[in-house]
């Protein structure tokens, strides 16, 4: 799992309209220079935001990124998407 | 010497402004006027805003505890109906004392030489500070609202490092200093919209009795349980706090409103006189 790269990859989504240009037009080449596996691209492609959240990511960044992408309107759907926090905090050390 | 003359505590929830329920959102309105209208009656010439940036200003490359912005101020970049993005009045030799004092009081800031602010610090600058541009704004960017966070004690301790450096400044400011944020909300995640009003009663209480020991005993952990990753902006308010030891306050106005995603809370701490 390559964190930094998928948060990199979100964050450049969420704010650099020529990379969500090239996303649009082809997903697979525009992702290709962040250092991606798999199951991350694909999540990141199907904007499969409650992966993304599992694998432990800001919902903040979660939520720009859907919605940039989606418009504003695609709000309930997206956080019928995702996942509790206190699904997260679950079991996790207090801090 | 400059000196502190008051302190607010705001919340910025951007669903007031955008408002898709097409609720009343005037009550919560009329906190921002009533906040302008004391600001002004404080004869105020500086405003000191703590706010959290939401992963707008800075990405994962380079994500600063603590930012202090002397320069040019532009905002909010997020577009907010009814809120231009336009300049805000800075005041640039100010900051940089400011950010001095502190710097050599041992916390390691980062500063800024130019900002396009979002709606943390764009939404007071815009609504509580007097439209002719006689208080300039000073942002300051806290680790609130992305990890790693700013442990909770450090914004504490940051606000009496504020305090410090206002009250040896050899200008002649009227500081009023501003905690933006929270209180309860949960900002995209599955919970969101959701608001735990005893939480943010609770975070009231500690603020208008002045006494930051409740909130300082909080762990992260709590935090996010009982208000949400959002209410992790309370470090905000810890750091006007902690810049005004023993200051009660009064709430201005608290409105769990129904439009919004947050519990809106609105508060005026006063200063020694």
């Amino acid at each position: 799992m390559s964190v930094t790269a998928v948060m990199t990859c979100l964050y450049d989504l969420s704010t650099s309209r020529k990379l969500r240009s090239a996303f649009a037009e082809d997903p697979q080449s525009a992702l290709a220079r962040y250092k991606l596996d798999d199951d991350e691209r694909q999540s990141i492609i199907n904007c499969d935001v409650g992966a993304l959240f599992e694998q432990g990511h800001n919902p903040m960044l979660l939520m720009g990124y859907y919605m940039i992408l989606n418009g504003p309107q695609s709000m309930p759907e997206y956080i019928g998407k995702m996942p509790t926090l206190s699904s997260r905090l679950e079991g996790a050390q207090p801090v | 010497m400059s000196k502190i003359v008051g302190g607010f505590t705001v919340s910025h929830d951007p669903l007031v402004f955008i408002n898709p329920r097409k609720l009343d959102a005037e009550p919560v309105k009329q906190a921002y006027s009533e906040i302008q209208r004391r600001v002004a009656e404080l004869r105020a010439s500086v405003a000191i805003i703590v706010g959290a940036d939401h992963f707008i200003l800075f990405g994962p490359r380079l994500l600063p505890q603590i930012v202090i912005c002397g320069g040019e101020i532009t905002g909010p970049v997020d577009a907010l109906p009814g809120i231009p993005n336009q300049p805000i009045v800075h005041n640039e030799n100010f900051a940089r004392r400011v950010f001095d004092h502190v710097l050599h009081a041992d916390f390691d800031l980062a500063y800024s030489n130019g900002i396009g602010v979002d709606h943390a610090i764009g939404i007071p600058a815009h609504l509580c500070l007097p439209a002719d541009g006689s208080v300039a704004t000073v942002p300051v960017y806290m680790a609130s609202g992305v990890e790693p966070y700013i442990p909770i004690n450090r914004a504490f301790r940051f606000g009496g490092a504020l305090k410090a450096a206002i009250e040896s400044d050899p200008g002649d400011e009227r500081v009023v200093l501003f905690g933006s944020g929270g209180i309860s909300h949960w900002v995209g995640t599955g919970e969101m919209g959701k608001i735990n009003t005893e939480f943010d009663e609770f975070v009231l209480d500690a603020i208008t009795n002045g006494d930051p020991d409740p909130l300082l005993a909080l762990s992260d952990h709590d935090i996010m349980t009982r208000g949400g990753n959002g209410a992790m902006e309370i470090r905000h308010f810890l750091a006007v706090m902690g810049a005004m030891p023993n200051a009660r306050g009064e709430v201005i106005e608290y409105n769990p409103w129904k439009g919004g995603v947050t519990g809106l809370g609105f508060t005026h701490i006063q200063a020694a006189t």
